[in-house]
């Protein structure tokens, strides 16, 4: 990635987190809420490979730590291990194929709250199950529109033509 | 394997590596600032720094569904204004006549030597995001230690009690509501006939969990609960905040135990202004 990409993708995750903060609660449809930083993470990190993704998960994990009620180093650790194995799939998935994104984003969400649960265990771990399935579901739904949009603003149109 | 790709490969794990170790050794680092008492370096430059961005697409956010609201609403919010208006009406009676109770309460407690009973200073605050983990019910208000807020001061809402202060930045605090199932306050049945005293806990419903009753303690549905200002660390909640009215009380068969449960005065789903206790 160049400097310009690294740069693109860190405004990508930020602007991302603030828009979660702003209106991840009001985005809920029957109880289930997206995570907007960690699908943008997710998505990102297709077009990064493993060691700029760890390094976006660490920064996504550090932005959501830092408005948490504890448990940062969970955040940390998950969100760069999410990020890193998504960027080592990298050189191993199709990525050009939307379908790719949508299932990388909801098998990711998924794994990165397990990683979460396992790190500290929650009072209720069937809500938090259900939480992250659905939240999982949203993200998925919410992949398409967002690796479209990433895909132009990280690669940019004219080195998208030559990806192709 | 070719050198340049083993140096790839080391590259993509000593990443990982560096990330997970200082991962860990922030999330030590922080956990240990907050049982001192007091809040990381990290975790609130990193608040202080993204806050007026989070703030801004905050307001943007409320402005937008202010407008659209008031549009798709207007019928409502007619009959809405028209019903607040009678109940204006009301309390403004009601308001009268606790004065009057008040000032001879005041006046009786001077005369028993009773020290005098002063409000708490509040101090407003927007509300930037609420509950951005679904698994966390926390939320995060727009002032911070500038404006004199500390860990653990006691925020508010017309309605009640909301939480208390989790952590505070300069600029910003997360404030860990009520319902979390880590919150817990000192309570009380607010009836002349009964004041059972117990601990509201918070169990990630909707509802609070009043446990710590005595076996003969008289509560019943429909009973205003308030603080009750006791209660160790629980003592933060000064005495008198109302916290809501009791939705259901259950017996185990044995009648041994007893599952009071609590419904907010407070609708936690739609908060935009809060005030701390200072």
């Amino acid at each position: 990635m160049s400097a310009g990409q690294r740069i693109r993708l860190t405004l990508a995750l930020l602007l991302s987190f603030t828009l979660h903060i702003a209106f991840g609660s009001s985005l809920s449809l029957f109880n289930a809420q997206p995570n907007l930083a960690l699908l943008t993470l997710l998505v990102c990190c297709l077009f990064c490979g493993p060691r700029t993704g760890a390094f976006a998960g660490f920064f996504t994990g550090l932005l959501e730590g830092s408005y948490a009620a504890g448990y940062l180093g969970s955040f940390l650790v998950t969100r760069s291990l999410a990020g890193w194995l998504v960027g080592a799939l990298d050189e191993r998935l199709f990525r050009d194929n939307p379908l790719i994104a949508m299932g990388i984003a909801f098998l990711g969400t998924l794994l990165a709250e397990c990683w979460f649960f396992l790190f500290a265990p929650q009072p209720h771990p069937a809500r938090y199950f259900l939480n992250a399935l659905t939240g999982s579901l949203y993200n998925a739904a919410l992949a398409l529109p967002l690796y479209y949009l990433l895909r132009r603003f990280l690669i940019g149109s004219a080195d998208d033509a030559r990806h192709r | 394997m070719l050198p340049r790709e083993r140096e790839n490969r080391r590259g993509r794990y000593a990443a990982i590596l560096i990330c997970v170790t200082l991962g860990v050794m922030l999330g030590v680092w922080r956990n240990q600032a907050m049982a001192r008492g007091h809040s990381d370096g990290v975790t609130a430059a990193v608040r202080t720094a993204t806050m007026p961005l989070a703030r801004g697409a905050s307001d943007v956010g409320d402005w937008i569904s202010r407008q659209v609201g008031g549009l798709l609403r207007w019928r409502a919010l007619e009959a809405e204004n028209r019903q607040l208006r009678e109940e204006n009406a009301r309390l403004k009676e009601e308001i009268a006549h606790l004065r009057e109770a008040d000032i001879t309460a005041q006046r009786l407690r001077a005369q028993l030597g009773f020290p005098a009973s002063r409000p708490p200073e509040k101090l407003a605050a927007d509300v930037v995001s609420l509950r951005p983990n679904p698994n966390f019910n926390t939320m995060i208000i727009a002032r911070g230690t500038r404006d004199g807020v500390k860990l653990r001061s006691v925020v508010v809402a017309p309605e009640g009690v909301v939480g208390y202060v989790y952590d505070v930045a300069p600029t910003s605090a997360i404030v860990l509501l009520l319902t979390d199932s880590n919150a817990a306050i000192g309570a009380m049945v607010q009836r002349p006939s009964s004041r059972a005293v117990g601990i509201c806990k918070g169990n990630d419903t909707d509802l609070l969990q009043m446990t710590y009753l005595e076996p003969a303690a008289d509560v019943r549905e429909g009973d205003l609960i308030i603080s009750s200002g006791k209660g160790g660390e629980l003592g933060i909640f000064p005495k008198g905040l109302v916290i809501g009215t009791v939705a259901s009380v259950a017996s185990s068969p044995s009648g041994a135990t007893r599952s009071v449960q609590v419904r907010p005065a407070v609708n936690f789903h739609r908060l935009e202004e809060v005030y701390v206790l200072k």
